[in-house]
């Protein structure tokens, strides 16, 4: 009974064991157990089948008892089960490894002492295919790579060198192969930055590569647009102290022009005081031109926009330019903006042509060769951040190219600030290109200078098309002076000695007048005699309110009275609002001047 | 048989209880729990094999078999649950210029 108890669970016992080995070797590939855990699973199932196989024989009196056997059995069941659950474990380890090295965010090769490539992974399987157009079969050895990657054999030769240094250096110091960038030739000869580094793995070598040609352009582009931020701030920064500056001293000028030719007048022409006068009068004209360049550069002289014909504009000022740079210099003129117009002041435009070819001019030391050309481009979103961040769309590109000196990287940093110059003091400004500058920033176009030392400069200078019908430049000043005749003219104007000159003017012009140093005295003398005025000629920027606005309150009380506005410069107050520019008096003004404009609006 | 040499194989089993209850300690081996059950019975028919040379042999005896039939189908259901479920994702495999 008892042994019939102990041979029924040995048998249900002998089928368990059975069906856990078939079990294990039919489905092993779901459990993914390799050899080394595979055969020591099934091995300790059967060896227990055959534990229990013998306790059936032995209890069921068919056989004598194999006891030895079975303790021998039970104790290597042991070492063996041992074995299944430690290989089991080792081989997921080592393929949990093995996947990290294949599918690494990392180019990795495994190279053995004698050069064979053991093994290489996914991403440099991939970058393999994709730069060298190659399988990993094609490159069976690191020679075989370094013949590809480094096709000239001097530096292939120099980079062996080094990699065999750097490797025997870590084996000795036990540490990691120092990286080293280098330039690795592609399969359609592009040249692309590799950080080649490594870590020795017992007697073998991991070997990395990392790509770091973007991260390299991008860092230099960063760089780039730094600097060009950096540049424009600075330049924005002296625009505003400039412009401030200018103003005051503009307004100076106007007094001094002004005195010396109502002094003149009042002269005899072999007066001998009269040279003198004429020596004051141009040199202030020659300031009060420095001064319409230092505000152009701070943008604010906003000129007479007009729509411009670009390869027009430049045909009819080759002559002048031709004159200008001399006969040892060949002036080229390479039309290719047919139709391409854009909108801004004529004189505005021939200025940023003008100082570009005085600019190659003096680059030419002797002789050489000055191409003005234009042609139609568009800019998009990409090369829009390499021509200083235009907004893309279509643009004019005017280009000044010179076969002159060129210019090394620090002078081209500072050639746009004003008074920065090359040349001997006293032979330049140093405004010209700073003009140019702030010309082309006031267009909303943007400039791009390309220079190589000894070899020549180019200019670029890209303004927004415009599309309209080219205007006409506004008609040459009158040759007479026109005179008035007893208009009332109300004149304001917040500094004194400028008011004072205005006032001596009016008179001379034969025009009577009020003056007014702020617009609420002007306002208080429109209420007493409003009627009788005909004329408003008042300074743009004044405090308490500007000259526009005074205009309209003025015109509330005397809507017939006519106005002119006067100003060093028109600022963003008038801009773009063209109905002001035929009552637009630039300051420093002559009583010429000063005359015709009274005449054109009085009689308009 | 010998008794010391049953107490020996007992003293291997008892061994290998606390490599087996670490090494199976890994959550990914599927049915580990059951591995170590079967384990734990066969050292418990160990325990009884010796047992039963002095006192209630017969008693003993049927605990031996008995627990060696519950470690055998804790074995196959270890082993059921190990290659249960659908296969595992295949390894990424590494290529080999050779």
């Amino acid at each position: 009974m008892h042994d019939n108890l102990i041979v029924s669970f040995n048998l249900v016992a002998l089928a368990a064991f059975v069906a856990a080995a078939v079990v294990a070797a039919r489905r092993r590939h779901r459990a993914d157990i390799g050899g080394s855990a595979f055969v020591p699973l099934v091995g300790s199932l059967l060896l227990y089948a055959f534990i229990v196989s013998s306790n059936v024989l032995e209890h069921g009196g068919i056989t004598a008892s194999f006891d030895p056997l079975e303790d021998i059995a039970e104790v290597v069941f042991t070492f063996m089960f041992l074995f299944f659950v430690n290989n089991w474990r080792k081989d997921r380890s080592e393929a949990r490894f093995r996947a990290l090295f294949v599918s690494a965010p990392l180019a990795l090769a495994e190279v053995a002492p004698d050069g064979r490539v053991l093994e290489v992974n996914q991403i440099l399987t991939e970058q393999l295919r994709q730069l060298f157009g190659m399988a990993v079969a094609d490159v069976p050895t690191m020679a075989a790579w370094l013949a590809v990657a480094y096709p000239d054999p001097a530096y292939r030769a120099e980079v062996e060198a080094a990699w065999a240094e750097r490797v025997r250096d870590a084996f000795a110091s036990g540490r990691l192969i120092a990286a080293e960038e280098r330039d690795v030739t592609c399969a359609d000869g592009t040249l692309r930055r590799f950080l080649v580094g490594g870590n020795p793995i017992g007697e073998n070598v991991l070997v990395s590569f990392v790509d770091i040609t973007d991260r390299l352009r991008s860092q230099a582009e960063t760089a780039r647009l730094q600097e060009q931020l950096l540049q424009a701030q600075k330049l924005e920064a002296i625009g505003v102290l400039a412009g401030g500056v200018a103003h005051d001293f503009n307004n100076m000028l106007g007094a001094i022009i002004g005195f010396t030719e109502l002094t003149m007048d009042e002269l005899e022409v072999s007066h001998p005081v009269r040279p003198n006068l004429v020596e004051i009068l141009t040199a202030a004209q020659k300031s009060a031109t420095l001064t319409r360049q230092l505000l152009t550069f701070a943008r604010k002289q906003k000129g007479t926009p007009m729509t411009v014909g670009v390869d027009r504009a430049v045909g009819d000022l080759l002559g002048m330019l031709r004159r200008m740079i001399g006969e040892n210099i060949e002036l080229a003129w390479q039309p290719g903006a047919e139709a391409g117009t854009v909108r801004m002041d004529p004189t505005q435009f021939d200025q940023i042509v003008a100082n570009l070819c005085v600019n190659a001019r003096d680059a030419i030391s002797d002789v050489g060769r000055i191409t003005v050309a234009t042609s139609l481009t568009s800019i998009d979103a990409t090369s829009a951040a390499v021509i200083g961040d235009a907004a893309p769309g279509e643009y004019v590109l005017i280009s000044v190219t010179d076969t002159g000196c060129g210019m090394d990287k620090a002078t081209k940093a500072h050639i746009f600030e004003p008074f920065f110059t090359t040349k001997a003091p006293g032979q330049g400004t140093g405004l010209g290109l700073a003009t140019v500058y702030g010309i082309v920033k006031q267009a909303d176009g943007r400039i791009a200078v390309y220079s190589e030392p000894g070899v020549g400069t180019t200019f670029n200078v890209f303004l927004p098309r415009h599309l309209g019908e080219p205007g006409l430049v506004a008609d040459a000043a009158p040759t007479e002076v026109p005179r008035g005749r007893g208009e009332r003219v109300l004149v304001v104007e917040d500094d004194p000695l400028v008011a004072r000159m205005c006032a001596t003017m009016l008179e001379r012009l034969g025009y009577t007048y009020v003056v007014a140093t702020s617009p609420r005295e002007a306002l208080r003398l429109v209420d007493v005699d409003g009627a009788h005025l005909d004329l408003l000629l008042t300074d743009v920027i004044m405090p308490e309110m500007n000259g526009r606005e005074l205009r309209a309150r003025i015109a509330q009380v005397c809507p017939q009275i006519k106005h002119v506005f006067m100003s060093g410069y028109t600022a963003d107050i008038l801009a773009g609002d063209e109905a002001h520019a035929d009552h637009f008096l630039r300051k420093p003004f002559a009583i010429r001047e000063l005359g015709a404009k009274l005449r054109q609006v009085l009689d308009a | 048989m010998a008794p010391s040499t049953e107490v020996f194989v007992l003293v291997i089993f008892l061994c290998g209880l606390p490599f087996f209850h670490a090494m199976l300690r890994d959550p990914a081996l599927r049915g580990r729990r059951l591995f170590f059950l079967a384990y734990v019975l066969l050292t418990v028919s160990n325990v009884a094999t010796v047992l039963e040379e002095w006192w209630a042999h017969d008693a003993f005896d049927t605990c031996e078999h008995l627990a060696i039939m519950l470690g055998a189908a804790a074995m196959l259901g270890a082993v059921v649950q190990l290659t249960a479920g659908p296969p595992r994702p295949a390894r990424a495999r590494p290529v080999d210029p050779a």
